[in-house]
This record gives C-alpha cells, sequence and structure tokens, in this order.
C-alpha cells in the first residue's frame, strides 16, 4: 500500500543496514524505484516491493549476509524487511564496484546516470534534516520531486 | 457420457462468446489483484485501450510495468503503472466505472516545478469522482 514519507523515514532509520549508504540516500532509492508503495511489483523483471528487489538480488544477499540472515521472497512486500534486504544489497554491489558509491548504485539500477538524482536528493535531503534530525515533509518533497526523468 | 460433456462444454464456451459485451460488471473481480495478472489482459479492456490511447500512449503504457494491486474505492476501480526506476515521476493510472461503463486513462508527469496530466476518456476527465482524485493526490504526493 501507499506509505506517508513519515512511515518511510521511520522504517528506514529502523531497518538501514547499509554502512555506506546514508538513510538519505535510501529514502531518495525508495521514492525513485516504487513511489513509496511497498506493494508494487514488475511481473517482467519480478522487481518487487520498496526497493524493487528481484529474485536473482534477493538469493544474492542470502548467500552473502551473516549466518543466520535470510529472507524469503515473499518477504519483500513486507517494507520493513524489504528495505533491510535491500541495503544489504546496496552494500554487496557497492563493494563488488569497488567501494564507489556511484557505481555500486549504478549498477542496482539502469547504468551510468541512475545515481545522479538519486545523489542530489540524499543531498539536499541531508541539507533538510532540522536540529532534531527529522525531516520536514514539505522539505522532503521539494528533494524527491528533482528525481525525475 | 463423452458426448454429454462436450455438449456441455460446447454450450459454455458458446455462452462465453455470446456474453453481453456491454457487461463491464465482472471487471470488479480484479479489485485486490495486480493489473497485469488479469485486467489488462481482458478483451474489454484491451479493445477500450486500442481505441482510447494513441500508439505512443500505448508503447509508453507497456514500458509502465511497475504497479500495485488494483483498488476498489467505492464503485470504482483504480490501476497504477509507473516506469521501472522512475515511479515517484511517471506513472499512469486507469480509471473504470464499471456500472457507467466509462474509463479514464490519465498519464502522470512529474517535472518538479511543473505537472501534467494527459487524460484520454470515455467522459470528460471533470467528472472523475473525487474519491479517485483524493487518492491519486496522495499517490503523487504522498509527504
Amino acid at each position: 500500500m501507499q506509505q506517508v514519507f513519515a512511515t518511510i523515514e521511520q522504517w528506514v532509520a529502523a531497518n538501514n543496514k547499509s554502512q555506506n549508504h546514508s538513510n538519505e540516500l535510501v529514502i531518495a532509492l525508495i521514492w525513485k524505484e516504487s513511489g513509496f508503495d511497498d506493494a508494487t511489483k514488475n511481473p517482467k523483471s519480478t522487481a518487487t516491493g520498496l526497493t524493487q528487489m528481484t529474485i536473482p538480488a534477493v538469493d544474492d544477499v542470502n548467500r552473502n549476509t551473516p549466518h543466520g540472515v535470510h529472507f524469503a521472497f515473499a518477504d519483500m512486500l513486507d517494507g520493513p524487511q524489504n528495505i533491510q534486504c535491500g541495503t544489504y544489497y546496496l552494500d554487496m554491489i557497492y563493494h563488488r564496484a569497488g567501494g564507489d558509491i556511484t557505481s555500486g548504485l549504478n549498477r542496482f539500477g539502469t547504468g551510468a546516470g541512475y545515481a545522479t538524482n538519486i545523489l542530489a536528493a540524499e543531498k539536499c535531503l541531508l541539507a533538510a534534516k532540522g536540529s532534531n534530525k527529522v525531516i520536514n515533509p514539505a522539505a522532503a518533497k521539494a528533494c524527491l520531486f528533482n528525481i525525475h526523468p | 457420457m463423452k458426448g454429454k460433456r462436450a455438449a456441455a462444454a460446447i454450450l459454455l464456451l458458446s455462452a462465453q462468446a455470446n456474453a453481453d459485451p456491454a457487461d463491464w460488471s465482472h471487471l470488479t473481480k480484479f479489485a485486490g489483484t495486480y493489473p497485469a495478472a488479469g485486467l489488462m489482459k481482458s478483451p474489454l479492456i484491451k479493445h477500450e485501450i486500442t481505441a482510447l490511447l494513441t500508439p505512443n500512449q500505448q508503447a509508453l503504457l507497456s514500458e509502465m510495468s511497475v504497479s500495485p494491486p488494483i483498488s476498489l474505492i467505492g464503485p470504482d476501480l483504480l490501476a497504477q503503472f509507473c516506469l521501472p526506476h522512475d515511479c515517484g515521476a511517471q506513472s499512469a493510472a486507469l480509471i473504470i466505472d464499471p456500472a457507467a461503463q466509462t474509463l479514464w486513462f490519465g498519464f502522470y508527469d512529474n517535472h518538479g516545478q511543473t505537472f501534467h496530466t494527459n487524460w484520454s476518456a470515455t467522459a470528460d476527465p471533470a467528472t472523475i469522482p473525487s474519491a479517485i482524485l483524493d487518492q491519486l493526490a496522495k499517490i503523487h504526493s504522498p509527504f
């Protein structure tokens, strides 16, 4: 179902497993991938949920995460679990890209150029954070509406 | 026995083939399902889309392969579609009023400062139910 920004912000804060990608970057990626709807599916690719994880990507995460961490593909329709799995995956491809954030993100998405507006939105969201560490929804909207083709 | 079964099957197929093409009430069974799983395969919807959308719009729609399940809002169906990897910025909405046999198709584009929705419909877009428009506003801007 369609989630509001405040819910996505809370879920990401509680479930971002990446050591290398900020919560703000993950929020921007989720907006680009699913428009904040945790029930989205792409039958052409099997991409599912907030971060649009595919069956091969989930399998990859399961092969490379610490002992005891395992995701069923059906879990990808659960927002918090999708964020956990997606952010594990982001870290994996970041390391495979030689520790380069841009290259890793491009591999996650559609190749060269995919990362550009996500990184710009991350910077915008970080700047919009108030002293209470919360992003005003109106400011978030202005940042994320700049993610467009 | 086999002959009776075959005759029954032929009667059933014949009944389906002769079903009232103007009857849209069966479309509500697609509520809660993904558009690609059934609704978009329906001969009725395929026919309407071909009649309503330009070839370019049909091509764009086929690229919009990301969807949530179809919603039932009051008596109306709302199916959504968006582009893979650009879901927040470009999307389409198919609204169906089965009772009135009316269909609206809108292509939405968010360019940051400017917004466009290009409607193609069998009725004036000004008559889209307000509950559907409220839902679309929440989808386009969940902040």
